[in-house]
């Protein structure tokens, strides 16, 4: 077995980022450009999957604008998008939306969107990178973005928990069922960053409720590059042994 | 941008709030109001968005004290 001498370089590798127009995804392609990865981003706004493209070290990446809720499309798409520029190694699921509803109000139309980019979105994308035409057929590695609601609760996060928990599920079969093709297959479990979803949850909170969810992290908020990192260590020969697990990235949230 | 009457608003809140029609009226004082908790809080806000588009804030609605106070943060939304 040849080691590398730096068990964090992706260099010759290339990887599918999705939901790289903003925080965590963004920050994703980032680290992976750092490790010398090419990326291949996705997301929604054209305007911000460039300002992620502008930072990215290296070259040889690409922003492919694509709404992820049109899953039916996705495998036909990936394969049009591999033939262009070349097979994947690896997919990073970091497109997500988020919730928070009382189960009251957790009809299935209020449901349907967040299970579409959460779950759906990410068996589609599986699907299609285990095909020929897609996956590069050595150092496999795919991460899930789970959160921390999907390891433990909260009122309110009943929709959310469920997709994360599902992905977590989710990652564990695949592991198992991909292994023979040496596709690893992980999620990372983040609790609350600094970001624009942060941003949009925050909104319904008043000043003692934000004191309070801050507080329940003993390391205090985290940034985008904190699970960045760790995603990138999963994807890197440093994880070549990882697979079926979540890696909780919490700032110890989950501790207590 | 849509808009409801005032007696329509209470009658969306009583109705989240499973009370019968006509229980609320502006003078009612939220602090008072079981019901009224942090999950009520973001039902509110929900209906809020569905029924009138607005996005209203945590702490706006922190502040308010009666339903009166609420139905002020819609100003012209409600006739
Ligand atoms: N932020 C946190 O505190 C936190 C904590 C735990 C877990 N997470 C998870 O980490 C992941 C990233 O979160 P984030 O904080 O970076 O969220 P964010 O800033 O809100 O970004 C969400 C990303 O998902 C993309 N996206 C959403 N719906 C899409 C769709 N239908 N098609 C294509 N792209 C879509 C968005 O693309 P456009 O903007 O281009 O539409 C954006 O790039 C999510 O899975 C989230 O659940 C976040």
């Amino acid at each position: 077995m040849n080691s590398p001498k730096n068990p964090y370089d992706l260099t010759g590798r290339r990887y599918l980022v999705t939901g790289a127009s903003s925080g965590i995804g963004a920050a994703i392609a980032l680290a992976l450009s750092r490790q010398g990865a090419a990326v291949i981003g996705v997301g929604r706004n054209a305007g911000r999957l460039e300002q992620t493209r502008a930072g990215l070290a290296g070259q040889g990446h690409s922003m492919q604008v694509r709404d992820l809720s049109d899953v039916d499309s996705l495998p036909a798409w990936l394969e049009a998008v591999c033939a262009e520029s070349g097979p994947l190694n690896g997919l990073v699921h970091a497109a997500g939306a988020q919730s928070a509803l009382p189960v009251k109000l957790l009809t299935p139309a209020r449901m349907k969107p967040l299970q579409t980019v959460n779950v759906d979105a990410a068996l589609a994308l599986v699907r299609a990178f285990i095909g020929p035409k897609v996956y590069a057929g050595e150092d496999g590695a795919i991460v899930l973005l789970s959160s921390v609601m999907g390891q433990v609760g909260a009122p309110a996060r009943v929709g959310y928990s469920l997709t994360k928990g599902a992905l977590e599920g989710m990652a564990r079969s695949l592991a198992l069922e991909l292994a023979p093709r040496r596709i690893r297959v992980n999620c990372v479990a983040p609790a609350f960053v600094n970001s624009p979803m942060l941003d949009e949850m925050s909104r319904t909170w008043d000043d003692a409720q934000r004191a309070r969810v801050e507080q329940m992290h003993p390391l205090g908020f985290g940034e985008p590059e904190d699970v960045a990192n760790a995603v990138a260590f999963l994807l890197a020969p440093s994880g070549r042994w990882i697979t079926g697990s979540t890696l909780v990235v919490d700032g110890g949230y989950t501790a207590q | 941008m849509s808009s409801m009457t005032k007696t329509e608003f209470m009658g969306e809140m009583e109705a989240l709030m499973e009370m019968p029609a006509g229980a609320l009226s502006a003078e009612t004082i939220l602090k008072d109001l079981a019901q009224w908790d942090s999950m009520q809080v973001l039902s509110f806000i929900v209906m809020v968005e569905e029924k009138l588009g607005t996005v209203l804030d945590g702490d706006e609605i922190a502040k308010a004290k009666t339903v009166g106070d609420l139905l002020a943060l819609l100003g012209d939304q409600l006739q």
